[in-house]
């Protein structure tokens, strides 16, 4: 693979999330770019280098706006490590595989994200309309920017090795 | 008779050249050599020649000028980019200047409204980062212990409370919002004087984050959409009369609760003051 791609795919995954998603005030509904590029780039780069990128992004990201420090770092390192468990494999070089990954991880980690906020006593709605308004729909989002992101990443690829 | 004709023409030819020849001589002795003939000769052909002179000068002139025009470009053509640049570099400095206009009047207004609050001690600060995802409702500002910022100072905007300090490094902070759904604020109904609590709630439609009051007691149910919250100043967090924002809904089925739209914009805020604590105070 190309040496940049994996950087320049990040760094406008991150633009996307923080810069377009995040400042135009559409949280509701923004899918998780980041999310998206870590599991298309671990099915093809395998899933330690994504890992360990992971970490240490994730800790950066925190560190300068959020609230709890690792809270990305832990949602890149899973992302990573379930594309990695699709590395090599031949059944999984295609769109569908890590564009359904990233929309179940995602559907998966907003779930636990809303039980978790309830167990810390945080003043949230009703789950249905967080399923219908939030979950789902982001979820879904993450899982087609994955797929795009896959063949995208693809392209430019001079060896990808599945 | 045809062949005697050239013949005589030919022998006629060098002689009529030799006296053109010596015409011309003259005429040049004539010319050079200062006598009132030559003076004269030369002032009637000056008068003669510097009026076509002055007329074919002018004609050229007005010829070579045109052509210059025409294709000699070079001084026109640099005048033009240099004034290019100029706008260019005018219109940066337009922009720079409309920025720095916008800027002074937020900057004016936050001051004005924390100068309107009371004699405190106070710090202005940048926007450098917001959290990222929904469920969270903080961001980071460019200052902190160096200027003096600590836990739990309130954060205001010119249009009210933001929220309060909940993390400090030497030269940043991070804050959390009113509106976060961990953030809980005392609060005063303006115009009937209730003490009650306001609590950051996170919506599932819009993922926009709102107030709810609660804890308003039961037999007081005259309040009303339009009411104006403010902050009562108990618990000594949120300095008394901070705008919170307006009543929008009142819901009065079993305890008591409305719906507060805060005054502050949260998804374009840029600068934000924080008290620092009372002036001459600690």
């Amino acid at each position: 693979m190309k040496k940049w791609i994996a950087p320049v795919s990040i760094l406008i995954a991150m633009l996307l999330d923080y810069l377009v998603f995040n400042i135009a005030g559409i949280k509701s509904y923004a899918p998780d770019c980041l999310v998206a590029v870590f599991i298309a780039l671990s099915l093809g780069l395998g899933m330690m280098p994504m890992m360990l990128t992971g970490i240490l992004l994730g800790l950066a990201i925190d560190a300068v706006a959020n609230t709890f420090v690792g809270g990305t770092s832990i949602s890149l390192v899973l992302a990573s490590a379930a594309g990695g468990l699709f590395h090599g494999k031949f059944y999984a070089d295609n769109a569908i595989i890590p564009g359904a990954l990233a929309a179940g991880f995602v559907f998966l980690r907003e779930n636990f994200m809303y039980f978790l906020c309830k167990i810390m006593g945080r003043n949230l709605a009703g789950f249905g309309g967080f399923m219908l308004m939030h979950i789902l729909p982001s979820s879904l989002l993450t899982g087609i920017i994955c797929a795009f992101a896959y063949l995208l990443i693809k392209k430019g690829k001079y060896e990808f090795s599945i | 008779m045809v062949t005697s004709m050239k013949k005589g023409g030919n022998t006629k030819r060098p002689m009529v050249i030799a006296l053109i020849a010596a015409a011309a001589l003259l005429i040049v002795v004539l010319l050079t050599n200062g006598s009132s003939v030559s003076k004269w000769a030369e002032d009637g052909i000056a008068t003669i020649i510097t009026p076509i002179e002055g007329t074919a000068a002018k004609a050229s002139n007005a010829i070579v000028g045109f052509f210059k025009r025409l294709f000699n470009t070079t001084d026109a053509d640099q005048e033009n980019e240099r004034l290019r640049a100029e706008l260019a570099w005018m219109e940066q400095m337009q922009a720079e200047f409309e920025e720095m206009r916008k800027e002074n009047e937020r900057l004016t207004g936050l001051l004005n409204y924390a100068n309107s609050l009371g004699d405190y001690d106070i710090c202005t600060a940048g926007v450098i980062a917001k959290s990222t995802g929904t469920w969270f409702r903080t961001f980071t500002l460019d200052v902190g212990r160096s200027r003096g910022v600590d836990i739990d100072m309130a954060v205001i905007s010119a249009s009210g409370l933001v929220g309060r300090v909940t993390e400090v490094g030497y030269d940043w902070c991070k804050v959390t919002c009113i509106i976060d759904s961990s953030s809980t604020v005392p609060i005063l109904i303006e115009r009937t004087r209730d003490n009650c609590m306001a609590r950051g709630v996170l919506e599932s439609g819009s993922g926009e984050a709102a107030l709810e009051l609660y804890y308003l007691p039961s037999d007081r149910t005259n309040l009303v959409p339009g009411d104006v919250v403010i902050t009562s100043g108990i618990g000594g967090i949120y300095p008394k009369g901070i705008l919170i924002g307006t009543v929008t809904e009142v819901l009065t089925e079993g305890e008591i609760r409305a719906v507060i739209a805060p005054s502050t914009d949260f998804e374009h805020l840029e600068e934000v003051t924080i008290i620092l604590g009372e002036n001459g105070g600690n």
